[in-house]
């Protein structure tokens, strides 16, 4: 036996020693006692291809040398020593089987060989393994050390932008005193000064998955996290699986916060939500009301930075101002300057400051508008073309104008310097970093009313501070010449202490610290939120529940009990009529005469629901509505091949199913004088996904039955005390969007709306009598302008009518009944 | 969370001690009336187990006056309670001055405040009682070992190796006391 055989053997002893009892049933690698042949003699000699995918995986420093030099059978150990997992394959090579499986969920669905799909496919087809994990592992500057505790500070990307800067600071600061892992969804220049500011830098895209498969002594006990910027959500359900405790740091306003789900996983989770500002946290309260959020218990507001009203000298005026007279070419010395700063966009209000200029133009010449940042691309069609083709239609930069353009770089500094005040444009804008700069070079600042964070008292008491109606470029201009020009100092104010971390960090403590309720097991409802729905997620449901429950926040409902409790605490008029029973079957004798609305614009699923559910049959008539004559061909065959004879209503493709459901019952209309219905629809929204099948199913078995069994609901139905009867959904859906919508209709009712509606009908289908769609015309009037396709996903009339609902049935004295049947799979 | 590992806290004898009450509730253990009024212990945690029919209003009106901690399904043993308080509370345990006394069995409101009583009389001692399955039905643990902080880690470390309630007899030899 040659020497590097003998290695061979001595490194196949070395790793198969970690697994007991290994080495005495297979002490030679090359044969394996469970098998006829090895793996890598079946699967892998004789592939170049693949031998070279299998030779790169190695990073065993010997194993490798022994690869590369040919030795016999090192290819051969090499792949039975990956064969035999973990924690053996991610120590000698950048091959984990469990990680490839939970990066690659499509393979571990298909029950594959992950090494085998690895190096056949995976490798040619650039799938994630192990080895891009640890490429995007890059070690701090700084130290572990074990008498510190560690915090985790995720930012969304390195970028040098607004958030990721605030999150450089956050990290500079927990430095201090604390071990810091610092993560992000992307790289980006910032990366070298995180790394001077923590003891690791993780870039991930995927951190539920990726976090177990990193290796470091820090990242064995992290104490807290921070997720610096709503956009950070992704670290949620890491965050939830590891029950690390962790506070969100939110800059960004609701408003462009979509899809809504994502990030309202702070409100489901976060320990402590803290917002820049009360203008944004504002925006929030909607949201917040919608999963039952304890605003005053569970957020806080801390600035990013502290309001320092600064100066300059007058030297330090006059040199900027000549840097940039020099710069735009005009003489600013006496003039009286006004700044803007920042990207380029509507978001920014760009526009209005432009227009604020050529509104002074002619009103005080001396008058200068230096807007400093990037942005405005003229081939961008989204702000970009139209921006740029304004400023050349207003004659931008040109002799005689008083609005300039600077690119984003060093002139900042003399801009802030150089001006009088600044005129924040914004539109929309948390707490711009630019207006505290110029806030420390003595700028006087003009703002729209309720466009940004500094509208909150702690700024608008500052005299610094002009605020003009929202939107008013006019308004803007005007303040902006009542100003006096800036006063010099030549000593400034120092600067206060003020470390973000820290005051973050003390308040999620004292969070933690105040908490006095715990809950611990699984719910009598079993639906998930952010987790599977199979049985392996369960102690992952189980763990997102009990964090919810802990802080009495709700998005699925915690058993029937809450329910009826909710309900019977609510004093509110609409709550009043609404009730759940259990689901059960019926006899067709006791089903009363019944009419069903199908809306089908889309006919995928008709002939399969025609099938399965006996009721269909039972229907005195079936109005089904559609948009084309094929289609209406279609329904027709496919219905009379079950011997059901539709009457079919052509109708434009406005209103999603609702609309088409309302005009059943104009005057003349197809729903005649018929009281009850059953209203259902075949929604391509519904069967797009997996889970939006089995939500269909789910509506339908409780509304209908199947194919040999009635659903109690039309029984229901014949008690003329019940206006509507629909499925008990787990999850608790608020208003969401809708809620802008309500005070729109409040006066038309005759109670106030309740602050959410605890139950209706999810998904829109449901039983409804003939008076309480009546309700629902008139509330709306006959001439309402609908709005037209396309229409947003949430916060259309559309999804108001679907929480109305119960309301249009206890303005009629009727009852709502909820029909649950919890072992029926809702996801 | 930024709290230091800390050091043995020295108590002094002339310190009058706070009892921490861990209390367990439900229909094989006590009932939920012996919290109608406070107890003299603080703080006191009381451990809800299924079955322990808790309205709304009544919850609201407990966590006035107690941390509680609701298990919807059964623990598997007592020191699986104690774990979960450690882990959830452990800033009691930093902050604890006195004795702590954790009760697993029915019990009446005068036998609470006479274990509370005594409990504050061997500041060393660790006792403990079982019932006839073995369980945890009493553990007393006095104020000096209650100020060391690896107790709260120790409770944690035996759950995480899956041991179940015979397993306190380590808590005992460790930091020592008399099993009763």
């Amino acid at each position: 036996m040659t020497a590097p055989t003998m290695r061979l053997d001595e490194i196949w002893k070395s790793y198969a020693s970690r697994v007991p009892g290994l080495l005495e049933r297979r002490p030679d690698f090359r044969v394996d006692p469970d098998l006829p042949s090895t793996f890598y003699t079946k699967h892998i000699a004789g592939s170049a291809a693949v031998e070279q995918a299998l030779a790169r995986l190695v990073i065993d420093a010997e194993l490798s040398a022994l690869i590369e030099a040919d030795t016999p059978d090192a290819l051969h150990l090499a792949c039975e020593l990956i064969r035999l997992g973990s924690p053996v394959d991610a120590e000698m090579s950048d091959f984990s089987h469990d990680l490839y499986l939970r990066m690659h969920s499509d393979i571990a669905r298909a029950k594959m060989d992950p090494l085998l799909h690895y190096l056949h496919h995976g490798a040619a087809e650039g799938r994630r393994i192990l080895a891009d994990l640890r490429k995007s592992q890059y070690p701090g500057k700084l130290p572990y050390s074990p008498d510190r505790p560690t915090c985790l500070i995720c930012v969304h990307e390195m970028s040098r932008t607004g958030a990721p800067i605030v999150g450089r600071d956050l990290a500079r600061e927990a430095a201090q005193t604390h071990n810091v892992i610092v993560s992000a969804l992307r790289d980006g220049p910032l990366l070298e000064e995180f790394r001077a500011t923590s003891c690791q830098v993780l870039i991930t895209s995927d951190p539920f998955n990726d976090f177990a498969a990193y290796s470091g002594d820090v990242l064995q006990k992290i104490d807290f996290a921070i997720l610096n910027s709503a956009v950070s959500r992704d670290y949620i359900p890491f965050l939830v699986a590891k029950d690390i405790p962790f506070a969100g740091y939110i800059h960004e306003y609701a408003e462009y916060l979509y899809p809504p789900f994502f990030f309202n996983l702070f409100l489901m989770f976060a320990d402590l939500v803290v917002f820049s500002s009360d203008h944004v946290r504002d925006s929030w309260k909607g949201r917040m009301a919608d999963f039952n959020f304890d605003c005053a218990r569970d957020s806080t507001i801390i600035p990013q930075r502290p309001l320092f009203l600064g100066s300059v000298t007058a030297e330090r005026k006059a040199t900027a101002r000549a840097n940039l007279s020099q710069m735009i070419g005009r003489d600013l010395s006496t003039a009286r300057i006004v700044c803007g700063a920042g990207q380029s966009q509507w978001r920014k209000g760009t526009d209005m400051f432009a227009m604020a200029a050529q509104i002074c133009q002619s009103r005080a010449e001396d008058t200068v508008f230096i807007w400093i940042g990037d942005g405005i691309v003229a081939d961008e069609m989204g702000f970009g073309a139209y921006m740029a083709y304004h400023l050349r239609q207003i004659g931008m930069g040109e002799e005689g104008s008083n609005l300039f353009f600077l690119p984003a770089g060093p002139a900042y500094f003399d801009v802030l310097a150089a001006s009088d005040a600044m005129f924040m444009s914004s539109r929309l804008d948390p707490l711009p970093n630019v207006v505290f700069d110029a806030l420390a070079y003595g700028c006087h600042i003009v703002q729209f009313e309720g466009a940004s964070g500094f509208g909150d008292d702690i700024y608008r008491q500052s005299e610094r501070f002009s605020t003009v109606p929202y939107g008013d470029p006019e308004a803007a201009a005007t303040a902006l010449l009542a100003l006096a020009p800036k006063p010099t100092a030549e000593t400034s104010a120092e600067k206060p202490d003020f470390n973000v971390f820290e005051m973050i960090r003390s308040r999620l403590r004292a969070r933690l610290k105040a908490q006095t309720y715990f809950v611990r097991g699984v719910s009598q409802i079993d639906t998930p939120v952010m987790f599977t729905a199979e049985p392996k997620g369960s102690a992952l449901r189980q763990l997102e529940f009990e964090k919810m429950a802990r802080y009495g926040r709700r998005y699925v409902w915690r058993d029937l009990e809450e329910v009826e409790q909710e309900l019977a605490s609510s004093d509110n008029w609409i709550h009043r009529h609404l009730r759940l029973a259990p689901y059960e079957t019926t006899e067709s004798a006791a089903l009363p005469s019944f009419s069903l609305h199908i809306h089908a614009f889309y006919t995928d699923d008709l002939a399969d629901d025609v099938q399965r559910y006996a009721l269909y049959r039972h229907a005195s008539r079936i109005v089904v509505t559609t948009d084309t004559a094929e289609k209406e061909a279609e329904i027709k065959q496919i219905m009379q091949a079950e011997g059901l004879h539709p009457e079919v209503v052509r109708v434009s493709n406005t209103g999603r199913d609702i609309l088409p459901f309302l005009q059943l019952f104009d005057a003349g209309g197809a729903a005649g004088q018929d009281e009850i219905w059953c209203h259902l629809h075949q929604k391509k929204s519904f069967s797009t996904t997996e889970s939006g099948d089995v939500w269909r199913r789910f509506l339908m078995r409780i509304l209908l039955g199947n194919e040999t069994e009635f659903s109690v609901a039309p029984r229901l139905m014949a008690d003329p005390r019940i206006g509507l009867v629909a499925p008990f959904d787990p999850y608790f859906l608020g208003w969401n969007d809708s809620r802008k919508l309500l005070p729109k209709f409040a006066g038309r009712l005759p109670g106030p709306l309740p602050e959410n509606p605890l139950l209706f009908p999810v998904g829109n289908m449901f039983w409804v009598r003939r008076s309480v769609v009546l309700a629902m015309k008139a509330l709306f009037g006959q001439d309402y302008p609908w709005p037209n396709e396309p229409i947003a996903n949430d916060g259309t009339e559309f999804h108001l009518i679907e929480r109305l609902w119960p309301a249009m049935a206890s303005q009629q004295e009727l009852d709502s009944v909820f029909l649950h049947k919890l072992d029926e799979k809702r996801v | 969370m930024g709290g230091g590992q800390g050091t043995r806290r020295i108590l002094t004898q002339s310190r009058r001690y706070r009892t921490m009450l861990i209390i367990v509730i439900g229909p094989a253990a006590t009932g939920l009336d012996i919290l109608a009024d406070p107890l003299p212990a603080e703080p006191c945690v009381a451990v809800l187990l299924p079955g322990t029919a808790t309205p709304r209003d009544a919850l609201s009106g407990l966590l006035d006056r107690c941390y509680v901690l609701e298990y919807l399904t059964m623990p598997a043993c007592a020191l699986a309670i104690l774990d979960e308080v450690c882990h959830r509370l452990g800033h009691l345990f930093e902050t604890a001055d006195g004795p702590m006394v954790f009760v697993n069995r029915n019990v009446t409101r005068d036998e609470v405040i006479e274990i509370t009583r005594n409990a504050t009389h061997v500041p060393s001692n660790i006792a403990a009682e079982y019932g006839s399955d073995g369980s945890l039905v009493q553990l007393t643990i006095g104020a000096q070992v209650m100020a060391n902080p690896l107790l709260p880690r120790f409770i944690r470390m035996l759950q995480a190796r899956g041991l179940d309630d015979s397993s306190i007899t380590l808590l005992e030899e460790t930091f020592g006391g008399v099993s009763t």
